[in-house]
């Protein structure tokens, strides 16, 4: 292809490698389709960086990633052309599955995405990337007030969507809600803090049986399945029975004790009633929940198979048991 | 030609200098690696070669 260079050769004639962005192909390969984000095309938003490959290609392309980075960590105690990149259960069109948003805004209060390796905002289109319930939003046909600087959009799978304007001296009195937003909760983050104009700053989360209540600003996966495939995967993998609590787990079934290096996962050490009934910084307050439970007790250091489920308040996740989907 | 190359005229304003390359393997960041006189470069917007 002819692919224009990021970087002026001359002043970058050192460096080590260049960017460059395809611009014209001369020969296509195998794998180009159909683009299903033209937005995200030549000079279009950044993050969506496939979005002209074939949907299998795009899978069989980040399992040799995924394949190539675990071979370059020294990984050896599986065999690494075992992980596969999957599509989440009843993901057809590997759309629509992004959760968690954040828009740029411009001088001019248009919302939009960043550039690949630029700070220039550029409109989103259809965004097909998005949840459904944030691209009913129609943040891209908005003008966003004086003073914001980005928005971050909330897609949870309980409850209504959520909308943030950030900007350190946006005034919240100068926000007026336009009808697209339907019912979703709005705030504004200031360098003072959060101001909620409707909504209490938080979402919430179904996981299995569970409700988190998580902050509108923080940190959740950001694909729609991604909570509840982890937990449904991690628990098959330990032999959880079908239909067990999340958070509940079993002692790692494999004869090896597990290795210094193995992550401790707690047993959810919470109550589902304490989980529904978290106070709006519960994503902090989760975290402080997982960190104050119990260390491994040394009695089960033998690690000789399955501990019944409920009754171990640990238990190591070992990677081979751990498939990545996308 | 594909679509794609019908955006040229309006990004190749940005002054860039242009290179004709084949992606090789994929890199993390979903870019493809290609080589320019020995040297590494990393494009946005390809696909690989076919495996």
């Amino acid at each position: 292809m002819t692919a224009r260079l990021l970087e002026d050769p001359q002043e970058r004639a050192s460096a080590r490698f260049w960017r460059a962005e395809a611009l014209d192909v001369l020969e296509a390969g195998p794998d180009r389709a159909p683009s299903v984000w033209e937005e995200a095309g030549i000079d279009g938003v950044g993050g969506a960086e496939w979005a002209h490959i074939a949907l299998p290609a795009q899978r069989r392309i980040a399992s040799e990633v995924m394949q190539e980075l675990l071979r370059r960590a020294g990984v050896s105690s599986f065999p690494i052309e075992q992980v596969q990149v999957e599509p989440a259960p009843h993901d057809a069109e590997g759309l629509a599955w992004r959760t968690r948003v954040r828009y740029a805004v411009d001088e001019e209060g248009r919302v939009g995405m960043r550039g690949w390796r630029s700070h220039e905002v550029r409109p989103v289109g259809d965004d097909p990337l998005s949840a459904q319930a944030i691209r009913d939003l129609r943040l891209g046909d908005w003008i966003a007030p004086e003073g914001t600087e980005a928005i971050d959009a909330v897609a949870p799978s309980a409850g209504p969507a959520s909308v943030v304007l950030i900007g350190r001296d946006l005034d919240p009195n100068s926000v007026e809600i336009p009808d697209s937003w339907g019912d979703a909760d709005v705030a504004v983050r200031t360098s003072r803090g959060l101001v909620t104009l409707r909504g209490d700053g938080t979402v919430h989360e179904r996981v299995g049986e569970r409700l988190f209540t998580v902050s509108a600003t923080g940190f959740w996966q950001s694909h729609r399945r991604a909570a509840d495939l982890l937990t449904e995967v991690v628990q098959a993998s330990l032999g959880a029975p079908a239909g067990a609590a999340p958070g509940t787990c079993t002692a790692e079934s494999g004869s090896s004790p597990p290795s210094p290096h193995s992550r401790w996962v707690p047993r959810a050490p919470w109550s589902r009633s304490r989980a529904t009934a978290a106070p709006p910084s519960s994503q902090r307050r989760t975290s402080r929940i997982c960190r104050r439970s119990p260390r491994p007790p040394r009695t089960s250091r033998t690690g000789s198979g399955h501990a019944a489920a409920g009754s171990t308040p640990w238990c190591s996740i070992r990677p081979a048991a751990v498939r990545v989907s996308s | 030609m594909t679509p794609d190359a019908e955006h040229a005229p309006s990004s190749s304003a940005l002054g860039g200098r242009l290179l004709t390359l084949t992606a090789g393997p994929p890199a993390a960041g979903g870019t493809f690696v290609a080589r320019h006189e020995g040297r590494v470069v990393f494009i946005r917007g390809t696909t690989p070669e076919r495996p």
